[in-house]
Parts: C-alpha cells; structure tokens; sequence
C-alpha cells in the first residue's frame, strides 16, 4: 500500500491554490480601490496644497504618474504590473517603488526571519521543558506567556536599549552592522508571537495529555518526556500550524516598530515615511506585498494540515473497514 | 473487616497469582477514602470480574495496578503485588519498568485510546518497547504483524500502516488489545472494554478475550455491565462504596446474589421482562401515514407507518443507519417529509405552517439522548425546566415529580450527573404537558443502574398521566421492560412490528431474531477451552 | 462510566474560589483606578500635564518628581495620568468601531446567507491577509493622522476578526440542540433570540472584546510612536515614548515610564479577558 496521490486529493491541491489567487487578486483590487476611492486628490498629495493649484503643473504631474487615465485602466496596469515586477512609482520620492522597495528589504527579511526562527525555538523549548514538569514550573511559564503577550514589543524594544546598549553597552544602539545589531531587535520582535505559540502549544498539551490515549500510552510504559515527543507534540502542530500566516503578518508589522525603535534600516522605515507623506504608491504596494506573503504561507499551511492529521486526508483506503470483525 | 480476605484465598493455590492485593486502600486529598480495604488476586490464566455502580472504586482499584491512579492519589496496600513484585513503594521510574511488561491495560472506546495522529502499527511496536530487550529495527515490523495477528486483524501489513479511524470500531479494538498484549504481560487489565461497541462486535471481542485469558495471561476485568462479565469470569467481585461486598463464581453471585448492592446491579442488568397491558379503545394521538425521507440519494426513511394510541409505548427499535431518528424528529415537527403525512390527535402536522403550528407544540415534547446539549449552558436548572412553563404547575413541583430535590434548580446543567440531567430534561418536557414524549435513546448514554431509575420514572409518568410514549432506542433491553408495542426498522423500512410479548417470543424476520440473540445476557454460562 | 479520577477535590475547588476571588479583587481596584484617573485626574496627579519648568529639566525619579521630569521640567507621572484619558479612550473606540463593524457584518452573513454571505467572507478572507498594524498604516495613509484617525484605523484592521467570531458563533448558536429544543417547547423566534442566541453569541465576543482592547491600545500607542496619532506635546503615552526616545541613554525614565502604564494597562486587561474566558468555559 503506496502513497497514491489521489486525483481528489490533487484537486484539493488545486483548489486550494486558486483560492489563494483569487485572495491575491482581492488584496489588490480593495487596496487600489481603497486608495482611488478614499484617498483623496493623489495630485494633491504629490505636490503639496499650493503647488497643485500651479496651472499646467497639475497635468504635468498627473501624466507623469499615469493618473490622468481612466480608473479601470490604471487598475489593469496595476495588475499587470504585478506580474512584471512593477509597483507603481514612489509620489515621494518619484523612483520606482520596486527598486525603492529591493535595496530596503534585506535588513527586514534578516529581522524578520531571525524572529521567526527564535520565536519558535523559544516557544517549543519552553513548552516541552515544562511539559509534565511540577505545578511551579507550569505556572511560572504561563506567567511568562502572559508577559509575552502583553509587552508591546516597541516597549520591550526601548527597554531593551536602555539595558543592553546604554546601559551595559553590549549591544549597538542603531544600525544593522553584523549578528550584535540583530540580537536585541530579534528579542523584541519575537516576544509577542512566542508568547502566542507558546500559550497555543501548552493549551494544547494539556488537552492532549488528558485524552484516553495518553492514558493507554502511559500503561504501555511511557514517560513524561517520551509521551510528549511520540505523541503529543504532534497534536500541537495542527493550532501552530493555524497560526503560521497570522504569525507572520504580525512580525512584519512588529518589524515596522522595532526598526523605528532600532534605528535600523528596512522597510519599516521607508514605509512610515511614506505613510506621513501620504505616498499611497508605497503603502499600498508594501501592504499588497504583505498579503501575498500571508496567502502564501497560509496556503502552505493548509497543504500541510493532511500531511500532519491523516483524519483530514481525503485518500481512499485500500481494503474497505468491515463492519463485522 | 475480615469478611473479604478469606475469599481471596480461593485463587488457584497452585501458581503464583500475577497480581496480588491486601487491604488496598486509595485517598484523594483530605476527602473520605474511595477505596477501602480490598483484597483480591488474579492468576496466570483466570478471569477475575470487578464490577459495581459508577462510583464505586473499582476502576480506581483496576489502575492501581498501573500506577496510574492519578495526581495526588494516596495508595496504601498491605500487598501490592504484579508477577511477584513489590509495587507498595515504587517510584514513577520503576513503574515504567513494570507498565507494558507485567502489566497492561485495554481501556474502553479505541477510537480515543489510540493516538489518531499516528499509525497503527507504531502504536503496536510502542508496546513492544516495553518487553525490556530492544527490538531490532528489521525484526520490529514482524512482530507487530504476529501481534496483529494474534489478536484476530486479517491483513495486519496492511492495517499496521493504516490509521486509527479507517479501522472499524470492532478492529480497532483489537488492534488496542494487540498494543497491551505486546509487552508480553502477565496480566492484562480491562476497563469496559466492550462499553462502546456494538451488540455483536461485543462478542466478538469478549471472545477474544476469553482466549487471551485461556492462552495463560491473567486478565483483570471491570465493568459495570453483569452479562458481559458473566461470559468472561472465572469469578466476580461486587465492589460498592469503595469495598468489595460479595465474591465468587458468576453463577452463584449473579443468579443468588445475597447483599443488597449485588441485588440492584442483578435486577438491573437482568432486564425487564416485556408485558402485555390492554389500553382502552381511542383514536390515535400520534399517526405517522406512509412517511418517507430522503437526504441526497439515500433513502433514511422509507414508507413508514405508525399509530400511537393514547397512553401506549411504542418501541422503535435499530441500529445506527436504519432512520429511526430521522423518522423522530419528523414526527416531532423539527423535519419535513418528502411524501406521506402526519397528524398530531387527529390535525394535520408535518407540512403545516410553523406559526399556525407552534401552539400545538406543547401537545408533543421530546426527551433527547444528550440532555446536556439540549441545555442552553448559560441557563441554570430552573431557568431550563421553566421555559416550557405555561402557568400551573411551578419549577419545584416539577423538579419534585422527577426526583429531583429543589435545591437543584440553581445549579448549572454540567455540576449534575447523567441521570440528573435526564430528569431534568424529563421534567422541562413535562411543563408543557404534553400527550405524547418521544424518547429518543434517552439512556444509552447512561450507566446500567441509572438506565433502570431512569426508565422507572419514565414508567410512571406514563401511566400516572396518561403519556404516549415514542421511544427510539438500539436497546432491546429497553423496549421490553417499558414498551407494549414495538417496530423494528432497519434501512429506513419497518421489518416486524406488533405486541412486545409477542415480537420477543417468536420473532417472524430474520432481522428480529439477529438482534434478539445479540443481546448478552446473565447466566447464559462462559465460555472456556477446556 | 467509569469511576471519575480526577474529580475536583476540595482542595482544588478552594483554590479555584481564592483565584476568583483575587481576580474580583483587582477588576474592583482596575475599575477604581480607571474611574479616578480618566475623571479626576487632576485627584492624583500633583502638576499640570504641561507646565514646564526649565530650571528642573531631566531630574531623574524621586523626591517630588516620581518618575523625574523630562527635557522641558514637566512631571512624567501627571502626565501618565492625564495621558490615560487619551490613550485609553483611543483602544477603547477603535475595539468597540470593530466590535460593531464585525458584528452587523458578521450577522448579515449567517442570516442572510446566500451570495451576500460568500461575499462577506471573501471580503474578510481578503481583509485578514493583511497585517493589522499595516492595514491600520494604510488606513492612516488614506485619511491622514491623529488620534481620531488612529481609532478609525484600529478599529477598521480589527474589524475582520470579530467578524469571523460573530459569524461562526451565530450559525453554531442557531444550528445548536437548544435553540432546536426551545423550538420543540413552542417558544417564538424573537424570545429564542434575544433569550438563547443573543448572549450565547454575545458572550464569546466580549471575552474577545476584551483581549482586543488591550491590543488596540497598545497599538495606538505604538502609531503614536511613530508620529502618526497624538503629536507631542499632548500627554499621550505613546507620544511620550516618541519623545522619550531620543533622551533614553541620558533620562531613561521619560520613556520607560510611559511605556510601563502601557504594559500595566494591557496586563490588567489581558487578565481579566482570560478570566471572562475561563469562566464561560466551565
């Protein structure tokens, strides 16, 4: 009996990726019509109250950043854009948001993937040192995922400067030279999503660890820490799972306050800059870029749910279940 | 208490006993001991029977012999002993050197007893692990084929791979039974092994059992049901309060029981003997006329016709699958037919447009088998049992009716017990006053014991008001002890049906006669290779 | 069936009553604490939020000052308290916009079914993949900023969630065996809602409410840091964080503090959220 990849289950597969698209094409459509409808006069916003009653200069403008064409086409550019690569062009700063966007993202992407990795580490090793562990050890835990979750990072961040940087001064207090300046940021950013995790994880735990089959692992002779490897660390895989993509969109927005507090360069910074600007070019592109890192994740994670609970795959036994033995 | 140690002593003294108990006794906290001074043994190849009322102390004795009692349990023995070891003063440590390898246990309901995430087979070598020796990886695989095997799975390569829930109920069960047995122990605990499972996969694995026992292991078996125990036992011991009250051979305790709590779980378990009672001549309160149901293409219900006279039981009996819920709640109202009709005394009912409906409702009412779903859960017993309150009767009379004290009515639905939910649900039914109750399994979920207070109380009502009753139910059991008529239904078409005297003893359909001989019952003799 | 093992002992039933009992004991003092300072501020804070004094600039926690002065000699304690108003009221609003925004939509989809329903959750598919925190900058972005702006943006990026809360609790509620059994004793439609749906659904969204709000008003906090809510020299915490900043290696406490009524605020909420959670539960 082989790994049959059914031809429903690659139909899932399918549907599931067009689900996705269809969420990546709603992303960018409410964000274009976001900003047409609500965002105000663009031309206005480019250049400024004054310059925009400049005769001839308002045209001039308009053209220069194609929004003199008609709506619809505009929004077929953009999404046609998506597929060449092209955001649009920065009203701030007039280069383009792609280019503007590429020599930002390599401290972020650092950032942020830093804190995945930690968040995780932290959250897991937390859980499965404290699994089956006294009442003290539990509770102290808890406590520290209360914490976690209700430190605002940016806080964590600035107390964490004054500590370590100014303080002590083991740390560099901006910038993004080398894996020193990584490491108080990465704390700060990590803090909210580990607790989370870890909050998740335990719950889960302990749900599982009370189900009859805990028990019968038990009376086969397991012990605390076998029990939570073989058995349930797998049953907390499904929740985390759940909370890959939202845990990934609450680190970027997290990496948007821990640079600002950081000092560091990245996206975040380019980003707040041009929300004070109003320079709806860049905004919407860095959110649009956003949902497409969501979707994909999410995608992911639910191509990845039969892989973890063979009760939710849809393949068909082979030897039909007898109703009689 | 001296009473209970000298029936110990009837093991066979030849062999060793694989398990061993003096004088056990099990606190939790501060709270009255729930298990005092009990003392049995178990030998290699014999059968020995807890069982008692829920509550009585007998699953917390059988996990004593696991160690797994639970946090903060206090055990105290005089012996406590497992294939000749000491266990009084064992450590967690060295309870894993003993759980899987003297001792395993076969919980009840596979379904959660084995890891859902994980694969059969892994389960099975889990069990292996416990023999002490390690297994080589290439040799790992063989044995959990034999143990499979063993335990009567055909095509074991193949279910070792497969999942817990593509097995059927009645494999997964022994599938369960393989993964205790491949540590080899030298007894085998059981509890309520067979409580989940259908009437006819019941035998199948008491018989498995039987065998596991005949093949030398010592199998410790609790339960609360007296006919399972009694195809299985080589002996019984009652346990009630905490102590074991009588002892010896099934035959004798369950045919000529002698203490009051073995006398009560006797008369409950024997089951009722149908009777024949004449209603007097009415129209039919409830007429269900050539009904049928369809979901999608299949068929639940299929041209099915009913009377209910006032004040009669009728029984509708089958298994999961055969439409008897769906024809239920048709009858009540909740589900519309795709043809046929109903009429609720004498007016039309399905089909009929709910606002010109409703007023009637209180005329029919509904006692479902999980009452605690049925309960909204913000709302405490009063409130629950008031909201079908019309004026008249008030809650406490109510809650006086079903035998319940008043005080209840300010408790939350969860703080009660089964057979106290259920009475209250009886008794939110009754405000209403309805003439007909449909009943649908209103007791599967419950314990033996409290099935019989339950159905007493049902009984009474009845006949104290005048109520019809409908009452769905797998139970034969249950039909005979309440109904006067009862209709078998299987794929959603009525197969039999008539007087419950007559339908029980001589049974036309094949169907009929298949269920009847299902039923395990008391005294029926055990099975044993001699 | 079996014999319960781990029936509550009185042991463990004490515990449970002492740990509601502490938890009224500080929703009481919360409630206290939060009356004062967002009425009478002026009760327990000793100087005007924004009366400088320049010959005591920078002076570190202690004596009359607290928690010391910042860079223009004004009380960094007074101006937590006046400061609350602000930043409380601004989680505030915007949790209960997505409170009500969720809802009505919420509800439309699981009454109203049909097409409306599938495009509300589409709609809100959509809406969840974005981040909060940049949705609510995009949202800043299109209407400016400001600390009513700020609520708006909150409010609209939470809105998704409680959305998807109400929804789904709506169907499980109506589709329940109770509501089936009010049903089945004749009681009319509009008393099973308002008496069976109303608060089994309303109950699960102000738990939810209630956890929400501690993120929201740390996340108006946190736009305030980044200069897109309040503008110094308004007292609101977040502001002050932004000014605090750039004097954290000389006079950490002008950031510290601020940012510490923040986490006091979000703890306290955040517990008793959990405890409303853990009571509906059993």
């Amino acid at each position: 009996m082989g790994r049959r990849v059914t031809s429903r289950a690659r139909h899932a597969v399918l549907r599931r990726l067009l689900a996705a698209v269809a969420v990546l094409w709603g992303a960018v459509t409410v964000t274009f019509f976001a900003v047409a409808l609500a965002g105000g006069d663009q031309v206005a916003a480019i250049l400024g109250p004054e310059a925009a009653s400049v005769p001839g200069l308002r045209e001039e403008t308009a053209a220069r950043f194609g929004l003199d064409r008609p709506l619809l086409a505009q929004y077929l550019d953009r999404l046609g854009g998506l597929f060449t690569g092209d955001l649009g062009v920065s009203y701030q700063r007039g280069v383009p948001v792609s280019s503007l966007l590429a020599g930002q993202i390599g401290p972020t992407l650092q950032l942020a993937v830093s804190a995945a990795v930690f968040g995780a580490v932290l959250a897991v090793g937390l859980t499965v040192l404290t699994a089956g562990g006294g009442r003290v050890a539990r509770g102290a835990a808890s406590l520290l995922e209360l914490l976690a979750v209700a430190v605002p990072p940016f806080w964590f961040g600035i107390a964490l400067l004054w500590i370590f940087s100014f303080t002590l001064g083991w740390f560099p207090a901006f910038g993004a030279a080398g894996i020193a300046s990584l490491v108080l940021p990465t704390l700060a950013l990590a803090l909210p999503v580990a607790g989370v995790l870890a909050q998740v994880m335990r719950q889960e735990l302990d749900v599982a660890d009370r189900r009859p089959f805990a028990l019968s692992a038990r009376a086969r002779g397991l012990g605390p820490k076998e029990l939570v490897w073989r058995h349930t660390l797998r049953h907390t895989l499904v929740p985390v799972t759940t909370l890959s993509a939202w845990g990934l969109g609450t680190l970027i927005g997290g990496a948007v306050l821990v640079e600002k507090v950081f000092s560091r360069p990245g996206v975040g910074r380019v980003l707040v800059d041009a929300v004070s600007h109003r320079d709806t070019a860049v905004v919407s592109a860095v959110v649009v870029l956003a949902a497409l890192a969501f979707v994909v994740t999410n995608l992911l994670a639910e191509l990845l749910y039969p892989v973890i609970d063979a009760r939710l795959r849809s393949r068909v036994p082979d030897a039909a279940p007898e109703t009689a033995r | 208490m001296s009473a209970p140690e000298t029936l110990v002593d009837r093991a066979t003294p030849a062999t060793a006993p694989v398990a061993e108990i003096r004088r056990l006794t099990i606190g939790f906290g501060r709270a009255a001991p729930v298990v005092r001074g009990v003392s049995l043994s178990v030998g290699a190849g014999e059968c020995v029977a807890l069982v008692g009322r829920s509550g009585s102390g007998k699953s917390v004795t059988a996990r004593s012999l696991l160690g797994l009692t639970g946090r903060g349990a206090r055990v105290e023995a005089e012996v406590l002993r497992i294939a000749g070891q000491d266990v009084r003063r064992f450590g967690e440590r060295r309870w894993r050197g003993v759980r899987g390898s003297g001792v395993g246990l076969v919980a009840q309901d596979a379904l959660e007893s084995l890891d859902p995430l994980r694969r059969v087979g892994r389960e099975v070598a889990e069990g292996l692990a416990a023999r002490g020796e390690p297994v080589p990886r290439d040799e790992r695989e063989a044995l959990v084929h034999a143990a499979l095997r063993r335990a009567g799975i055909p095509d074991p390569e193949v279910r070792a791979r497969q999942y817990p829930h593509e097995l059927s109920g009645g494999l997964r069960q022994r599938a369960l039974i393989a993964a205790a047995l491949a540590g080899e122990p030298a007894l085998l605990v059981a509890d309520e092994p067979t409580t989940a499972l259908d009437v006819v996969v019941q035998r199948q694995i008491l018989a498995l059992l039987a065998d596991i026992r005949d093949g030398g292991v010592g199998l410790l078996l609790v339960s609360h049901d007296l006919a399972v125990v009694s195809t299985l036992a080589d002996r019984v011991l009652v346990m009630a309060d905490g102590e074991i009250v009588e002892s010896g051979a099934p035959e004798t305790v369950l045919t000529d029981p002698e203490h009051p709590a073995t006398c009560a779980l006797v008369s409950d378990s024997v089951g009722r003997r149908p009777q024949g009672r004449t209603l007097p001549q009415a129209p039919p309160v409830l007429e269900v006329r050539d009904v049928s149901r369809s979901f999608g293409t299949r068929r639940a219900v299929d041209g099915v016709s009913l009377a209910l006279a006032p004040g009669e039981s009728v029984g509708i009996v089958g298994e999961s699958g055969s439409g008897k819920s769906t024809l239920a709640r048709i009858a009540l109202g909740l589900l519309e037919p795709d043809s046929g009709s109903v009429l609720l005394e004498g007016e039309q009912w399905a089909g009929y447009p709910e606002r010109e409906r409703r007023p009637r409702r209180s005329r029919i009412q509904l006692i479902a088998q999980n009452p605690l779903g049925a309960f909204d859960p913000r709302l405490r017993v009063g409130a629950i049992v008031a909201e079908g309150l019309r004026g008249g009767s008030d809650v406490e009379a109510l809650l006086k009716q079903v035998g319940l004290a008043p005080e209840l009515a300010g408790r939350r639905p969860h703080e009660l017990s089964g057979g106290q939910r259920q009475r209250v649900a009886i008794a939110r039914a009754l405000a209403t006053e309805p003439d007909v109750l449909v009943c649908d399994e209103p007791v599967s979920a419950l314990d033996v014991s409290v099935q019989a207070q339950v159905l007493d109380l049902l009984t009474r009502l009845r006949d104290e008001r005048g109520l019809a009753l409908l009452m769905i139910t797998h139970d034969l059991g249950v039909v005979a002890g309440i109904c006067d008529r009862v209709v078998i239904m299987r794929d959603g078409r009525v197969v039999e049906h008539g007087p419950t005297v007559e339908v029980f003893e001589a049974p036309q359909h094949e169907y009929t006669r298949l269920l009847l001989e299902a039923r395990p019952s008391v005294g029926r003799g055990r099975s044993r290779r001699r | 069936m079996t014999a319960t093992l781990a029936s509550p002992t009185p042991v463990r039933a004490g515990r449970r009553a002492l740990r509601s009992r502490i938890l009224l004991l500080i929703a009481g003092l919360a409630a206290v604490a939060a009356a004062v300072v967002l009425l009478a501020p002026g009760w327990v804070a000793p100087f005007p939020p924004d009366a400088g004094d320049f010959a005591n600039t920078f002076a570190p926690p202690g004596g009359a000052h607290l928690m010391g002065t910042d860079q223009l000699g004004r009380d960094v304690w007074s101006r937590i308290v006046f400061g609350a108003r602000l930043s409380v009221v601004v989680g505030l609003v915007a949790t209960l916009l997505a409170v009500g925004l969720g809802s009505v939509l919420g509800l439309l989809a699981a009454f109203v079914g049909g097409p409306v329903e599938t495009l509300i959750l589409r709609i809100v598919d959509v809406w969840l993949s974005f981040p909060e925190l940049l949705l609510a900058l995009l949202v800043i972005a299109l209407i400016g900023p400001g600390p009513t702006n700020v609520a708006v943006a909150i409010g609209i990026a939470a809105a998704p969630y409680y959305c998807r809360l109400v929804r789904a609790q709506a169907l499980t509620v109506v589709r329940s065996e109770y509501v089936e059994a009010a049903r089945v004793l004749g009681v009319p439609p509009l008393r099973t809602a308002l008496r069976h749906v109303l608060p089994n659904v309303g109950g699960p969204v102000v738990v939810l409410a209630s956890l929400g709000s501690g993120t929201a008003i740390s996340a108006a906090a946190g736009l305030s840091l980044l200069g897109l809510g309040s503008l110094p020299p308004t007292p609101e915490w977040g502001a002050m964080l932004a000014e605090g900043q750039d004097h954290l290696a000389t006079a950490w406490w002008i950031a510290i503090f601020p940012g510490l009524a923040v986490v006091a605020v979000v703890l306290v909420v955040t517990v008793l959220g959990r405890a409303m959670q853990a009571r509906s539960l059993r």
